[in-house]
């Protein structure tokens, strides 16, 4: 560094800059001044934008969930009797024994939503779409009564006694008109076959009728119904039964079947057995 | 212990900002424009700004926003074009035995070294100031003026060779 350069920098590093407040006053003068302000914060509007945002968000899933179904009625019938559900268009469901029902209904559109798990009868009133999910299937009312039997994916049937029902089973769309019916399982369809919904509706509770029905849906419904496991040969399930049975009294049901369709059976820790007679 | 309200602990957090920066801030404003009042009345400005916006700025920050504050408040609203310095010399308030004659030179010197530094560009004379009056490191400076230390290095020579150019015309 030159001599010159030396004595300015020497000369600058002694300057001071003149005090005029002082420290403690220009504190004071600054309280002053920060007090004579408006004791209001600032409006932050992006602190604003973000709560009206997060409120719109809250409502919105609110709406999405509401709309989805997760605040939805549900049903449940323990009992043996069936119950009656009567929903807010005044539609009713006949929720058969060990069954429930969810439904609500959408804002946007209307729809009416049921999910069925079970066996339950429907009178629908005429409106806005009415469609019943069930293990195996979905079901879109296009009539006015039905019955879905639902109670688990492995089994199920569906008989329409007046006007159509469209059914979605296995990616298939099936129309059932009023006298028609259907049956399905994880592997098969059997349908349409024919019924009497005269008959059909004026049954007492709990009490079925088959009009040459193969073995394997009855037992099946029993089992469902009452929570038993099922082991027959097929060439038993295969045989076709007519007639009523009641199944309130399930024992005394598979008994009148065993009987008229020659087989044995035993039932042992909700296990059903059946085997072929001696 | 109780807790600590939050306004109670804003004022202390402010109170520490103040001691800890008020001397810098207005010392910088007044390197930058030459003005003693202009100096305390933005120094003013800048920490109510602050206490305004409290709640965004973070302690590692404060610094170089207070800084900022200053600058881009001096730049818009209060830019002199002509710059008076009146710096005090402690070699002058407080001789060491020194005659009249060399006090009388050393005055002179004084008044044409302020009169020669008010007349580089402002950004230069304040970054120059900063590190010998203030003491402040390149790498403070470079941060608080968002430069690299490269630009603030030669800030400094710039401002060391347009010094002894003035002064040298004037002696």
């Amino acid at each position: 560094m030159s001599l010159e350069n030396e004595k300015i920098e020497k000369h600058i590093s002694s300057w001071r800059v003149p005090e005029s407040l002082g420290e403690q006053a220009a504190w004071e003068r600054l309280m002053a001044a920060q007090s004579r302000q408006k004791p209001v914060r600032k409006v932050d509007f992006p602190k604003l934008w973000q709560i009206a945002a997060g409120i719109t968000a809250a409502l919105l899933l609110v709406f999405v969930l509401a709309e989805s179904g997760i605040f939805a009625h549900r049903e449940h019938n323990n009992t043996l009797a069936a119950r009656t559900v009567w929903l807010p268009d005044s539609s009713l469901i006949h929720l058969k024994a060990y069954s429930s029902v969810k439904y609500h209904y959408q804002k946007i559109g209307g729809a009416r939503l049921i999910e069925l798990s079970g066996e339950a009868r429907f009178d629908v009133k005429k409106g806005n779409r009415f469609e019943v999910e069930f293990p195996g299937g979905r079901l879109e009312v296009l009539g006015t009564q039905f019955t879905i039997q639902a109670y688990s994916e492995a089994a199920g049937r569906i008989d329409c006694f007046s006007g159509t029902v469209s059914v979605r089973i296995h990616d298939q769309i099936l129309i059932l008109e009023g006298g028609q019916a259907v049956t399905f399982d994880p592997t098969s369809i059997d349908w349409p076959f024919n019924i009497d919904p005269e008959q059909k509706l004026n049954l007492p509770d709990n009490t079925y009728y088959w009009e040459r029905r193969p073995l394997k849906e009855i037992l099946t419904l029993i089992c469902q119904r009452e929570n038993y496991s099922l082991e027959a040969p097929d060439w038993i399930l295969q045989k076709n039964f007519t007639g009523p049975l009641q199944l309130d009294q399930p024992e005394q049901a598979i008994g009148i079947l065993a009987r008229a369709m020659n087989f044995d059976y035993q039932l042992q820790k909700d296990q059903l057995r059946i085997i072929e007679k001696r | 212990m109780p807790l600590m309200r939050a306004e109670e602990r804003d004022n202390k957090w402010f109170r520490k900002v103040f001691d800890e920066y008020y001397k810098a801030i207005r010392n910088f404003v007044y390197y930058l424009s030459g003005d003693l009042s202009l100096a305390d009345d933005l120094t003013q400005d800048v920490f109510l700004f602050l206490w305004e916006e409290r709640d965004k700025v973070k302690d590692e920050t404060v610094k170089s926003y207070l800084f900022t504050i200053a600058k881009n408040r001096y730049f818009k609203y209060h830019q002199k074009k002509v710059v008076r310095l009146n710096f005090i010399s402690k070699l002058i308030t407080e001789p060491d035995h020194e005659s009249p004659e060399f006090m009388m030179e050393l005055k002179e010197f004084d008044h044409k070294l302020q009169v020669a530094i008010a007349g580089i560009p402002d950004k230069t004379r304040a970054i120059f100031l900063m590190s010998r009056i203030d003491q402040m490191t390149y790498s403070e400076i470079a941060a608080i003026m968002q430069l690299s230390n490269k630009a603030v290095e030669k800030h400094m020579s710039k401002a060391l060779q347009m010094l002894r150019q003035k002064v040298d015309r004037k002696l």
